[in-house]
């Protein structure tokens, strides 16, 4: 017998992932090596994930890395049992398909069979976009030359940079043995390939004195404009050099995209119909004695009225991982608040209806035509925000949250930025800030990458949203770091 | 692309469709030949492993009780691959019923090394769960004593130690029923608080019963009756009486303990007279227990059972004639599919064991008894599993193919069309109405009609019981009926 290094599976440069004839053959090894009858399915994922990080205007990671996970699932008598591997010699399929059914044996999932089966439904997939050429032909040499790009204007002159810059791709496949070349069940996953691309720089002065911040991600390497972000970090940074300190206070912001999506994160977490009808969190309006339920708001206006957020799946800027049942949603319609997401039992509980409503994950934010500099110049006090950091909930009815301004404040005086200012804590609900809007702003893609890098099967949520300009934003104390 | 090393995955060249061909006869005359050549692998492939834990490295009775659960599991679950509980009639004294010997012996060797004098007195829930699973009861009762002897701070603290050990012992196998009844006892007897006396007293009855022990359930029933005379009004009006039972109340404690005083028997005799006289003796129940008059009774025993209602009948036939039949004992089962069916979102919806362990047995009640009327009544609720139905008709001929599966011989099933109404847009819950099986079937009374009610109807269509009707129970209600009506043809 080979030994154990030789088992493993090369993966060559230009094919860095598994394709569907790839996952179809391995799949048909695995169903061949199944014995004693019963499903087999599988789950194949495989990733690749190029990343360049730096710091110091110096490279400190530059890793080029893939692997493939395929789990086995073997239904045996009324055991069900499954095992993972990574290693698809046909040796190996085959250990791992005795592993699976021992565990059938030896920790069985026991199912009562179901004694009528009406045959199920067969939902269909959207065709989202998630997958790009220019991501995935990014080699290690491409990234080393965009990061050299990236970190020479702020050596030049005279910074510290530090920034990260992530390819990745994966491919995702379940696949069952009674079901190969038939109509696949709703938890069956075809084939699906998708890409993401992130790059996000920060460049802080010697002194320590100012901090300059801008990033951007997309399933699209190409719809990310490396220097133009670069540029931007070296400029805010310059900016926000030798801060003052301001007394906190009830202040009117000019929150740039990227502090918008970061404090309107915690709104998307809220969107689930069973909290307001369980009589807890911001959607809940009364509790019906007559009825004996909660009512939620649904129908009624909570945002200001400019404000209208959807998800469609087709969105070509928004590249939404496809799921079963995902249609396009309009979650606020002009502030009044049209939908909250749910999941099947409930939609067909409650609603009758076979399909669950996903959660608000990607979406696209409506704003104005109002620029920044605009906003600026209509503006006799005021903060501008470049973005958040630490955000988090202080109470989960009113959403009131916490955090801190970072990488760039500037106070705005009669219409001008006159100073740049040390970061500030705010304590505001979102839903008070999106209540309180005087301007908004063309909506435009943020940083919104996949929070973690390792967890191959988390949708993709961009996020497309406008600065806007609110009043009394609430900043409750000062904060000395950068 | 892919290349595992020493397997091509496609070869070049080879036609899928010429290659299926060849695979496919080539399966068939090697799976021939295999057939007849070899014995069938798969029938020896699972050969259970060896379980046993290995205790030697055991230090602590922490150690020693999840080894012992270990074991436990795997009996379990070992017997779970063979056997559906749920579709078994409960044994009633499987409490008393001792530890499989693997479970018993890992305990007693793992038990071994800790002499009970030496045990740490805050190690008491472990130790004495060890002690009784591994049979050394004398240990176990030793150190009861002596950490019921321990300072506590106050009354409420003894209190919960001794709560504890009695739950020990009753979770048991097989149930130290002695143990427990005499910390009960001892604990009643010195305390001054009725109703306190009274929880007690009814713990034992119902830890008692369910065990099977018949003579210790009487005597604890009682003991309730004897403290149930004893109460002042402002004892029974008292938040900690009203919180007895599940909120309940402590009436309803003290009615089942006259029930349990009156026997099965001298009520099966009543009802071998008639519905009404069994009607009356639980009435009289009632009024002793709560105080109210006997008609209160929240049971609609001795009540005219109303006819059904349903848009759809299976057999169809069966829609032509009022349901209950007259002249004919029924029993009427009020199932929802909603329930039965476990949560539709993992696509596969499974029945729950509750439901399963429902039609079980009624399957069994009408094999048993193949003259008796069963009546099954269910109602639409848009949803079927994990289907949205089109109509309700489509959906009740979903729930008549599931009641079918169940294979209830006999069985007579009614569907309701629920009629609903749904909240304003874009709100659009749906809100069911009452059907009027349920609004017929309620009597008025505060006890609501649910999934798995049980009627039982005489001849004459009046109800003889109703919801608390237990298998074995059952079949005897059954029979009485049976033979009045077989003595009055």
């Amino acid at each position: 017998m080979s030994g154990r290094t030789d088992r493993l599976v090369r993966l060559s440069d230009d094919s860095r992932i598994l394709s569907e004839q790839d996952c179809q053959a391995i799949a048909k090894r695995v169903f061949a090596f199944a014995s004693g009858g019963g499903e087999t399915s599988v789950n194949l994922m495989s990733w690749w994930n190029g990343e360049l990080r730096w710091a110091r205007n110096r490279t400190t990671l530059a890793s080029d890395r893939r692997d493939i996970r395929l789990e086995i699932w073997r239904d045996v008598g009324k055991g069900r049992g499954n095992v993972s591997t990574n290693q698809l010699d046909d040796a190996s399929l085959e250990a791992a398909v005795r592993a699976a059914e021992r565990s059938a044996v030896l920790a069985p999932i026991i199912r009562r069979p179901t004694p009528t089966q009406p045959p199920l439904p067969n939902p269909e997939r959207p065709k989202t976009a998630i997958w790009s050429d220019a991501t995935y032909g990014v080699t290690p040499e491409a990234r080393g030359e965009a990061a050299r790009a990236l970190i020479g204007p702020a050596e030049a002159k005279g910074m510290q940079s530090a920034g990260y810059l992530e390819m990745r791709a994966g491919s995702h496949a379940r696949l069952s043995s009674t079901r190969m070349g038939t109509t696949p069940a709703p938890w069956d996953i075809p084939y699906t390939a998708w890409t993401q691309a992130q790059c996000s720089m920060t460049v802080r002065d010697k002194e320590g004195t100012g901090s300059g911040w801008a990033g951007l991600s997309s399933y699209d390497w190409s719809h990310i404009d490396a220097p133009a972000l670069a540029a931007r970090a070296l400029d805010k940074c310059v900016a926000s050099q030798h801060p003052v300190t301001l007394e906190p206070g009830r202040y009117t912001v000019i929150l740039e995209p990227q502090a918008v999506c970061e404090l309107i994160a915690i709104v998307a977490t809220s969107m689930y119909r069973e909290i307001p009808e369980q009589g807890q969190g911001p959607w809940v309006l009364s509790y019906d004695d007559v009825l004996g339920l909660w009512r939620s708001k649904l129908g009624l206006k909570v945002l200001d009225e400019r404000i209208t957020i959807t998800h469609d799946p087709a969105d070509p800027l928004l590249g939404i991982f496809p799921e079963p049942w995902m249609e396009p949603v309009t979650w606020f319609d002009k502030g009044v608040l049209t939908n909250l997401s749910f999941l099947r039992d409930y939609a067909l509980e409650k609603l009758n209806v076979n399909a669950p409503r996903r959660a608000l994950t990607g979406y696209r934010m409506t704003g104005g035509q109002t620029s920044v500099e605009e906003m600026i110049g209509t503006t006799t006090r005021g903060l501008l925000v470049s973005h958040f950091s630490d955000i988090r909930a202080l109470d989960g009815n009113s959403l009131l949250s916490t955090g801190l301004t970072r990488d760039g404040l500037w106070l705005i005086e009669h219409g001008k930025i006159s100073k740049a200012v040390k970061n500030l804590r705010f304590t505001e609900s979102p839903l008070f800030a999106l209540n309180s809007i005087e301007q908004m702003g063309v909506p435009v893609p943020v940083f919104r990458p996949v929070k973690n890098p390792y967890e191959q099967e988390a949708p993709l949520t961009p996020a497309i949203v406008p600065p806007i300009k609110s009043r009394d934003f609430s900043f409750t104390s000062t904060i000395d770091a950068i | 692309m892919i290349q595992p090393e020493g397997n091509s995955l496609v070869r070049p060249g080879f036609s899928r469709q010429a290659g299926a061909r060849v695979c496919r006869a080539c399966g068939a005359i090697v799976t021939a030949i295999v057939s007849f050549a070899m014995p069938a692998h798969a029938q020896t492939m699972f050969q259970w492993p060896d379980t046993s834990a290995h205790v030697s490295h055991y230090a602590n009775m922490e150690d020693c009780l999840a080894a012992d659960d270990r074991v436990k599991r795997s009996v379990v679950r070992r017997e779970e691959l063979t056997v559906w509980h749920d579709t078994i009639p409960i044994n009633p004294r499987a409490a008393l019923d001792p530890e499989p010997a693997e479970v018993a012996k890992t305990a007693s060797q793992c038990a071994a090394r800790f002499v009970e004098p030496n045990v740490d007195i805050r190690d008491f829930a472990p130790a004495l769960t060890l002690f009784l699973a591994a049979g050394r009861d004398s240990d176990a009762t030793a150190l009861v004593a002596r950490r019921v002897a321990a300072p506590a701070r106050n009354a409420r603290d003894r209190g919960i130690v001794v709560d504890s050990a009695v739950e020990i012992y009753l979770n048991a196998r097989p149930a130290r029923l002695d143990a427990a009844e005499n910390l009960l006892l001892h604990r009643a007897r010195s305390s001054t608080d009725r109703v306190e006396r009274l929880k007690t007293y009814a713990t034992l009855l119902i830890s008692t019963r369910a065990a099977g022990d018949t003579v210790r359930s009487r005597r604890a029933a009682q003991w309730i009756v004897s403290i149930a005379d004893s109460l002042t009004l402002a004892d029974r009006q008292s938040d900690a009486f009203e919180r007895l039972a599940d909120g309940n109340g402590g009436q309803l404690y003290i009615y089942d303990a006259l029930d349990e005083l009156t026997g099965f028997r001298t009520r099966m005799d009543s009802l071998k007279k008639s519905t009404m006289a069994y009607a009356t003796l639980e009435r009289a129940n009632w009024s002793r227990a709560t105080g109210e008059r006997p008609e209160a009774l929240q049971i609609p025993i001795g009540v005219k059972a109303a006819p059904l209602s349903a848009e759809h009948w299976y057999p169809a036939s069966a829609g032509s004639s009022p349901r209950p039949t007259p002249g004919h004992p029924a029993l009427i089962l009020f199932l929802e599919h909603t329930s039965c069916i476990g949560s539709a979102s993992t696509s596969d919806a499974h029945p729950t064991a509750e439901c399963v362990s429902r039609m079980a047995e009624l399957r069994r009640i009408a094999e048993r008894f193949p003259s008796l009327e069963i009546d099954i009544v269910m109602s639409t609720h848009g949803q079927f599993m994990y289907l949205s139905p089109p109509s309700p008709e489509n959906e009740a001929t979903l729930i008549r193919d599931w009641v079918d599966a169940h294979h209830v011989p006999g069985a007579v099933l009614g569907v309701t069309t629920t009629q609903f109404w749904r909240l304003p847009a874009p709100d659009d819950r749906r809100i069911d109405k009452e059907t009027p099986n349920l609004t017929r079937y309620s009597f008025g009374k505060s006890w609501r009609v649910g999934s798995g009610s049980m009627f039982l109807v005489d001849s004459e269509g009046i109800i003889a019981d109703a919801w608390r009707l237990r298998e074995e129970e059952l079949g005897q209600f059954i029979e009485v009926l049976l033979n009045r009506e077989h003595r009055e043809k």
